[in-house]
Parts: structure tokens; sequence; C-alpha cells
């Protein structure tokens, strides 16, 4: 699959890495997981129930509590955020 | 016998209060929680009727939704610092505590809405662009 990397998404990245709260070789090694096997057992990759938005996938960044939130369409995976647990709650419980 | 004294109730003597103080503080109370009701109910509106919040903020770019995405992840910085804070998490605080709360649900809400919006709006564009 393709990666396509939003603007939030590398915010979100800077942000957290300042705060060392991840380390950019974790993320790193995430997506290339990704790219490899994108339903590999560690990144437990799965597709959320949103009525406005059908295409909402997320993984999460093994050995944490972070999410990549992302849209898939035409095999290109578009990272929209990384977000913590709470986040990651908020952003999908009115959906 | 064991005469068991009692403090005398009758003797104590009440401070004085400030009865226009206290009004401030209720008024300004009641001037937050109206104000934060307001900003709830604006944001589940905004996310209840998303067409209509494209059309007003004309969002037709990724950069116009990346604006907006800005704005609503400052708020929710301001939001989370708030939820953090003591003073917030006093019991007679709970009320605005739970008003800061849903605005932060509808808040995250309302940025998951933009963030699909911005990807639809990049992949038309490189659709557009591959024929």
């Amino acid at each position: 699959m393709i990666i396509e990397k939003r603007t939030r998404y590398q915010r979100d990245l800077k942000k957290l890495i300042k705060s060392n709260t991840l380390t950019l070789e974790k993320i790193e090694e995430c997506e290339r997981l990704f790219k490899d096997d994108y339903k590999h057992n560690s990144l437990r990759y799965h597709s959320i129930k949103c009525k406005k938005d059908k295409n909402r996938y997320s993984i999460t960044v093994p050995n944490t509590q972070y999410r990549i939130l992302m849209s898939v369409k035409d095999n290109i995976a578009y990272f929209k955020s990384l977000l913590n647990h709470n986040e990651y709650d908020r952003i999908n419980k009115n959906c | 016998m064991v005469a068991i004294q009692q403090p005398n109730y009758l003797n104590i003597e009440l401070p004085t209060l400030k009865v226009g103080s206290i009004f401030k503080v209720i008024s300004a109370y009641i001037t937050m929680a109206r104000t934060l009701n307001s900003m709830r109910k604006i944001l589940k509106f905004q996310f209840n009727n998303f067409e209509a919040f494209i059309k007003i903020y004309n969002l037709d770019t990724p950069d116009k939704v990346d604006n907006i995405l800005i704005k609503l992840e400052n708020m929710s910085e301001q939001h989370n610092i708030s939820l953090n804070n003591a003073l917030l998490n006093k019991w007679y605080a709970y009320p605005l505590y739970y008003l800061v709360d849903r605005i932060e649900d509808w808040n995250m809400a309302l940025q998951g809405l933009l963030m699909s919006l911005d990807v639809e709006l990049v992949h038309q564009e490189k659709q557009l662009n591959d024929n």
C-alpha cells in the first residue's frame, strides 16, 4: 500500500517527537511494517464505523497507546493524524 | 455527675458576608456556563450540518481546510490545559468541567470530519492530475 502523509499527521508527529513521547524510529518502523504488510497483527489494522466517513481506518503504533488515523482510497493510505487513546475515542465517539 | 459542656451555638458569630462579592461570583459563574454551553451547541451544530459548514467557510482547497484545522487544534490545546487545571477539578466547578469536556468531544469530532474532507480533496486533485 502507498502511504501519503497529510499535513496534520506531520504536525502531530513533530509535536510528539518534540515532547519526547514518541521516537521517530518507532514511527518509521511502524510505517515500514504497514508498507510491507498492513494486516500485520501488531498493527491492529481495522475499519472504523462512521456514518459520515466510510473510509476511516486505524492502526496502532506497536507497544504504545498511540494510533494512526487514516483514510484508504484506491490502494493509497492517507495518514491523517497521530492520536493518543483519549483523543482517538473522542474523534470517533459521535461519528 | 460529670457536666458535659456543649458549645453554645447561639453565641457563635457568623462571619460577615459581602453580599455584593458573592453575587458577582455567582453571576460570573452563570455567564461562563452559558458561554460554554453556547460554544458546545455551535460545535455540535457544525458537526451535524457539516455540508453547510463547508459552504459557509468555502472549504474547496486542502489549504483552507488546514487553516480551520489549525484553529481547532489550538482550541483543543486550550481545552486540555483547562481540563487538567486543579481549579476546574473541584466539585463546585463540575458543571464547567462537564461543558468543557463536551466542547472538546465535538471539537475533536469536527476535526475528524475536516481531516476526511482534506483527504477527499487531495484524492480528487490526484485523480484529476492522473487523467
